[in-house]
């Protein structure tokens, strides 16, 4: 089982959906050890959990089949491939850091990053903003994460706020995640989203 | 040695919240890692997440080039291989644990209409969060127009085509090289 998943890990390119996929044919179509439903079971695990929806899903059915062994061996066989790639590159990184021409291809590799994290975000926003409350949340999460990343310039005069600025920039996304769950909470209750900008600064 | 204690803690806290997959690493370990400890600068940083990227498997392996970094500053490589494997071990962790202890509880999880309305208003939120990390990195690393412009490309190719990113990020990359071998760039 450590092997399959090592070889999931090792060919896993192209994003979660694409590892989600691998793992639905070897162990739902090829080795049948879970069925269909027990499989979307472990995604629909994924999705409601931190943590890659693949490798969630994968701990899950690890889990279910073969116990604490089961999901050591779903996460070490699906990271280890991953993480060696990264070590081994990471030092030819530094290193090729110094010529001149690596600094040239860099330099077209940091926009199409910024446009994979936009296209990111517009993915998810198509599927999950369909309403008008999840747009505000978002709309209103984009606006206090921004001001929160240039809180020194908010207010120059209030010494307090420049002393607590790294923090608040530290523990404003995982505040924004409370803060944009909690939301989701109210508005289910009130015809209209409340936005208290004051909520993202605690 | 303090600095690995940031490092695990930094990762645990990024592994807990990093809801609505992989991108979501970005807004939540920036700040950490470019601002606060300045562990990386903003285009290495930029690099890192290009990496995480091209390689398989999921995007938080960025954490392991992020203590890597570290690591090589604190102590040479093997403290390197030490602290890449640190913060990998801890950017998963906090996800396995609640995988299983989920695992126990699914149906009660999944059928509670508030853990539903929470995760949806997570949902929507992670998509603010991550927008605002993309406005941030292009202010941070975008330089010229030329880059501008290959940013917008790359964005429309991403959105209406289903080109993986690893390609697109090789395309402009190799095009950046060919542009300023001409000198266009």
């Amino acid at each position: 089982m450590f092997l399959s998943y090592l070889r999931i890990g090792a060919t896993g390119f192209g994003g979660p959906m694409a590892l989600v996929s691998l793992l639905q044919r070897e162990f739902v179509e090829r080795r049948k050890a879970v069925t269909s439903e027990e499989f979307a079971e472990g995604v629909a695990v994924g999705g409601i959990l931190p943590g890659p929806i693949a490798i969630d899903a994968a701990v899950y059915i690890g889990y279910r089949l073969r116990g604490w062994l089961g999901a050591l061996s779903a996460a070490g066989g699906l990271i280890l491939p991953p993480f060696l790639i990264v070590l081994v590159v990471t030092p030819i990184y530094f290193w090729m850091g110094r010529l001149p021409e690596f600094e040239g291809f860099l330099s077209g590799v940091r926009p199409a990053v910024v446009a994979v994290i936009a296209a990111a975000a517009w993915r998810l926003g198509k599927k999950g903003l369909t309403q008008l409350s999840g747009l505000s949340i978002a709309a209103f999460v984009l606006v206090a994460s921004l001001l929160c990343a240039r809180v020194n310039d908010l207010v120059p005069g209030w010494e307090w706020l420049q002393h607590a600025a790294p923090t608040i920039k530290a523990l404003s996304s995982v505040a924004l995640i409370l803060a944009s769950g909690l939301l989701g909470l109210l508005v289910r209750q009130q015809p209209k989203p409340p936005a208290e900008p004051k909520e993202a600064k605690a | 040695m303090s600095s690995l204690l940031e490092l695990a803690l930094s990762c645990l806290r990024v592994g807990t919240f990093v809801f609505g997959g992989g991108p979501a690493l970005v807004p939540l370990m920036r700040p950490d890692v470019v601002v606060r400890y300045g562990w990386l600068t903003s285009y290495q940083f930029n690099d890192a997440v290009a990496l995480g990227q091209v390689t398989p498997g999921p995007l938080l392996v960025t954490a392991t080039f992020i203590g890597w970094k570290v690591g090589f500053d604190a102590g040479g490589p093997w403290a390197a291989v030490l602290y890449a494997t640190v913060a990998t071990v801890c950017i998963f962790l906090p996800s396995f644990f609640m995988t299983i202890a989920a695992s126990h509880q699914l149906g009660r999880l999944r059928g509670n209409p508030r853990v539903q309305q929470f995760t949806k208003g997570v949902e929507a939120g992670v998509v603010g969060l991550i927008a605002a990390a993309a406005v941030q990195m292009a202010r941070d690393t975008i330089g010229s127009w030329p880059q501008g412009i290959l940013c917008l490309a790359a964005l429309t190719v991403l959105v209406r085509t289903k080109v993986e990113a690893a390609w697109v990020i090789g395309a402009c990359g190799g095009l950046a090289l060919l542009a300023s071998f001409v000198g266009v760039w």
